[in-house]
C-alpha cells in the first residue's frame, strides 16, 4: 500500500526558551522536540502518540514550517525544505494541510461553512469565486454534508460537532494536499461520531495515496487508522514499528506501560506495568534515558546514557534494557 | 446485594432558556447501593452531569429540579434548604470534578484548602489542628506531606486531583461523586487516580458515582453502569451484564464504538447526530438513529422496564 518517499525528518530538534523578557525571572529553555526523526511513504499514515509535553504537536508544526526548526532537516518530496523561504513556502502550502483538534476553534463562527471550504481555494489563487464555490458544493457532498446547497450557508454553530470536523476535513482537502497532520482530530468528538471521521480520513488517504500524520494521545484511536506508529516522551521517539506489532509486542517499556493502562472492555483484568509519578517537566527533562525515574527496569546504564533509537527486524526501539518479544502477551493479557 | 445509600425517583432536571426548556434529565430513577462503584455513562447532552449536580444540589440557573426526589440515607436532597445542602454537601457526598486548575485557588497553599474544609464543618475550630488534618489527608492520597506548603501550580496534574480528592473524602463521605475526574490526565496517571479512588471506597465503604464517556473505563472499574441518552436512562444494570449481553440498541452501539487495544481494529460508529434537548424526537429519543427502531418507537415513549433486576427503556423489551 505505501508508495514512494514523501517525507523524510532528521534529527528534527526545537527549544522554547522561557522568561527572562523585560520582567526578568529566570530564562528556562524547554527542549519540547529533541533529535527527531522519521519517514513516511505516500498513501502511509504514521501515529505520533505521547502524552502531553511530549512534543508530537511542536513535531507536526515543524514538519509544516510553522515554527522554524532550531536544527534538522526536513526533506518534502525529495528538496529539502529546511530553510525554504517563505514565499517559496507559500506555493508549496497547499501541498500539506494540517487539520486540528478543536472544530469549534478552527471555524469563523460567522462565516457560511460553504464559504470557509471555498476560501483557501482564493487563498492560494487556484480558483475565482464562481469555481472555488461549485468545487466547495462538491467538496460538502463528498464530506456527507447533504444537501450541500442548504449546508454551504449554514454558520458553525448550526451543525454539531461531528458536522464541522467535517467542515474542517473539506477545507484541507479541497487543497488536494499530498500531505496532511491531523493533530487530535476526533478527541473532541463524542465517541458515536467518531468511526465516521476516521472512515472519511481513511477514505481520502485510499483516494489519493495522501500521506498523514496522525497525531495523538490514544494508542487505541492510533491503532484504527495508522499503518506504523512512533511513541514519543519527554521530546523523544522511543518506540517506532508497524502499528499492531508495537501495540501487540512493545518492546519500550514506555510502551507497555501505555498499553496495559489504556482501558479496555475485552480485557477488563489484565495486569498493568507499573510505572512511577508522571512525565517530567520538559524544562528539566531526566539526564540519561529521560524515563528512567519511572521506568521500573532502570539500571545505572539508564541514569547515565542516553540510549539511541535503534533498528532490530523492522522494529526501532531507544532502550538499554528493551523488554522480550512476546512479553505483553505473557506477562498482561494472561493475568 | 446490600442497603441503597442513594434512590432517585422520577428525577426531571430542566434548563429554561430562551428558546424553550432543554430537558437534560427527564424522569430518570435509579439505586445506588452502599460501596458500590457505579458508572454513568453517555455522551454530550446526555444530561450525565447535570444528574450528577443535580444530586449535590448545584444545577446552575436556569436550571431546576422540576420534579422527583433524591433520596440519600434516607434524606430527600431535593426538599432542603441550600445551608442545609451545604452542610450535607462535603460531610455525606463528596465531589470531584474534571479540572483541578478551576476547582483550586491557584493563590492559596494546598494543605490550607483542605484545612477548609474541616474548619467550615466544624471538626475542628483550631487552624493549626486542620493543617495537620490536612497534612494525614494528602498523605493518604499519596501525596507526600510537605506540599501541605505547596501552590496549586507547583504540583503536577495528577497530584492536583489527588489533593481534590483529599478534599472531597477529608469528611468521609458515604458518597463520591467524580466528574470526567481524569479526562485532563494521561492514562498511566488515570489509571492510578482510578486505582486510588477504588481504593478508597474499599477502605472507607464509600460508594462511587463516576461520570464518563468512556465506557471502556466504566467497564474496568464498575459495579453497575447506568447509559444515558438525551436525558434518559436507557439502561442500568450490572457490569458484566451490560458489557456482555446489552439489552437497549444504544448500549449495543455505544460499546461497538469505543475502541479496544485487545478488540478488532475497527469502531462502529452511530448514524445520525445526538438529538437537539430542545427539540427533542418524539417517541423513544434513540429512534432515528437505532438500527432496530420499529413504528411503535416512532410514536411511544418506552417504559421503564425491570427484567430480572435489570432496568432498561426500549419497546424490544417489555
Amino acid at each position: 500500500m505505501a508508495g514512494s518517499l514523501i517525507l523524510e525528518v532528521e534529527g528534527l530538534r526545537k527549544y522554547f526558551v522561557q522568561g527572562g523578557g523585560i520582567l526578568g525571572g529566570p530564562k528556562t529553555v524547554v527542549k519540547a522536540v529533541d533529535g527527531v526523526s522519521f519517514s513516511l511513504r505516500r498513501g502511509e499514515t504514521l501515529a505520533l502518540v505521547g502524552e502531553s509535553g511530549s512534543g508530537k504537536t511542536t513535531t507536526g508544526r515543524l514538519v509544516l514550517r510553522l515554527l522554524e526548526p532550531d536544527e534538522g532537516r526536513i526533506v518534502f518530496n525529495g528538496a529539502d525544505i529546511t530553510h525554504l523561504p517563505e514565499k517559496k513556502l507559500r506555493k508549496l502550502r497547499p501541498r500539506m494541510q494540517m487539520i486540528y483538534q478543536d472544530p469549534y476553534a478552527s471555524l469563523n463562527p460567522r462565516m457560511p461553512v460553504g464559504e470557509a471550504i471555498a476560501e483557501p481555494l482564493i487563498v492560494h489563487g487556484l480558483a475565482d469565486k464562481k469555481e472555488a464555490r461549485e468545487r466547495a458544493l462538491e467538496m460538502l457532498e463528498r464530506v456527507g454534508l447533504t444537501p450541500a446547497e442548504d449546508f454551504y450557508s449554514r454558520i458553525p454553530a448550526q451543525l454539531s460537532g461531528g458536522q464541522r470536523q467535517r467542515v474542517v476535513i473539506a477545507r484541507a482537502m479541497i487543497l488536494e494536499p499530498e500531505l496532511v497532520i491531523a493533530d487530535e482530530p476526533v478527541s473532541m468528538i463524542d465517541v458515536s461520531m467518531r468511526a465516521s471521521i476516521l472512515e472519511l480520513l481513511k477514505s481520502f488517504q485510499k483516494e489519493r495515496g495522501l500521506a498523514m500524520i496522525f497525531i495523538t494521545h490514544d494508542l487505541s484511536v492510533a491503532r484504527l487508522i495508522a499503518d506504523r506508529v512512533a511513541v514519543m516522551y519527554l521530546g523523544k521517539i522511543v518506540e517506532e514499528g508497524p502499528v499492531e506489532e508495537v501495540l501487540k509486542d512493545p518492546r519500550h517499556p514506555y510502551t507497555a506501560a501505555l498499553v496495559t493502562a489504556a482501558p479496555s472492555i475485552r480485557m477488563r483484568r489484565r495486569k498493568r506495568l507499573e510505572v512511577k509519578g508522571e512525565i517530567a517537566d520538559p524544562r528539566n527533562p531526566p539526564p540519561g534515558c529521560r524515563f528512567h525515574p519511572r521506568c521500573p527496569f532502570a539500571t545505572e546504564k539508564c541514569r547515565r546514557e542516553e540510549p539511541k533509537l535503534e533498528q532490530a527486524n523492522g522494529r526501532k526501539v531507544a532502550c538499554h534494557h528493551p523488554l522480550q518479544k512476546g512479553w505483553l502477551e505473557e506477562n498482561a493479557a494472561s493475568h | 446485594m446490600g442497603d441503597i445509600l442513594l434512590s432517585i425517583r422520577g428525577l426531571k432536571v430542566y434548563y429554561y432558556t430562551l428558546t424553550g426548556p432543554v430537558r437534560a434529565v427527564d424522569n430518570v430513577s435509579m439505586d445506588v447501593y452502599k460501596g458500590d462503584w457505579v458508572s454513568v455513562v453517555g455522551e454530550s447532552g446526555s444530561g450525565k452531569s447535570t444528574l450528577a449536580l443535580a444530586i449535590m444540589g448545584l444545577v446552575p440557573p436556569p436550571g431546576r429540579v422540576v420534579g422527583g426526589s433524591i433520596v440519600l440515607d434516607g434524606i430527600d436532597l431535593t426538599r432542603l434548604e441550600r445551608e442545609e445542602l451545604r452542610k450535607i454537601r462535603g460531610s455525606m457526598i463528596g465531589m470531584v470534578f474534571q479540572d483541578p486548575m478551576t476547582a483550586l485557588d491557584p493563590l492559596r497553599k494546598v494543605g490550607d484548602q483542605i484545612a477548609d474544609v474541616y474548619l467550615e464543618h466544624g471538626v475542628t475550630d483550631d487552624r493549626e489542628e486542620a493543617r495537620m488534618m490536612a497534612r494525614e489527608a494528602l498523605e493518604a492520597v499519596g501525596v507526600p506531606g510537605d506540599r501541605v506548603e505547596y501552590y496549586p501550580h507547583q504540583l503536577s496534574g495528577g497530584q492536583r486531583q489527588r489533593v481534590l480528592i483529599a478534599a472531597a473524602i477529608a469528611l468521609k463521605p458515604k458518597l463520591l461523586i467524580a466528574d470526567e475526574p481524569t479526562t485532563a490526565l494521561d492514562v498511566i496517571v488515570q489509571a492510578k487516580i482510578m486505582d486510588l479512588i477504588d481504593e478508597l471506597r474499599r477502605k472507607m465503604g464509600m460508594s462511587v458515582l463516576l461520570i464518563t464517556h468512556d465506557i471502556a473505563l466504566a467497564a474496568e472499574r464498575s459495579d453497575r453502569i447506568a447509559v444515558m441518552y438525551a436525558g434518559k436512562l436507557v439502561e442500568y444494570g450490572r457490569v458484566d451484564e451490560i458489557v456482555e449481553d446489552p439489552l437497549h440498541p444504544y448500549t449495543e452501539a455505544l460499546l461497538a464504538s469505543a475502541p479496544d487495544l485487545w478488540g478488532p481494529r475497527e469502531i462502529k460508529g452511530i448514524p445520525g447526530n445526538p438529538p437537539d434537548l430542545r427539540d427533542p424526537p418524539t417517541g423513544c429519543p434513540f429512534h432515528p438513529r437505532c438500527p432496530l427502531a420499529k413504528p411503535v418507537c416512532r410514536e411511544k415513549e418506552p417504559r421503564v422496564t425491570i427484567i430480572n433486576g435489570r432496568v432498561v427503556a426500549c419497546h424490544l423489551h417489555g
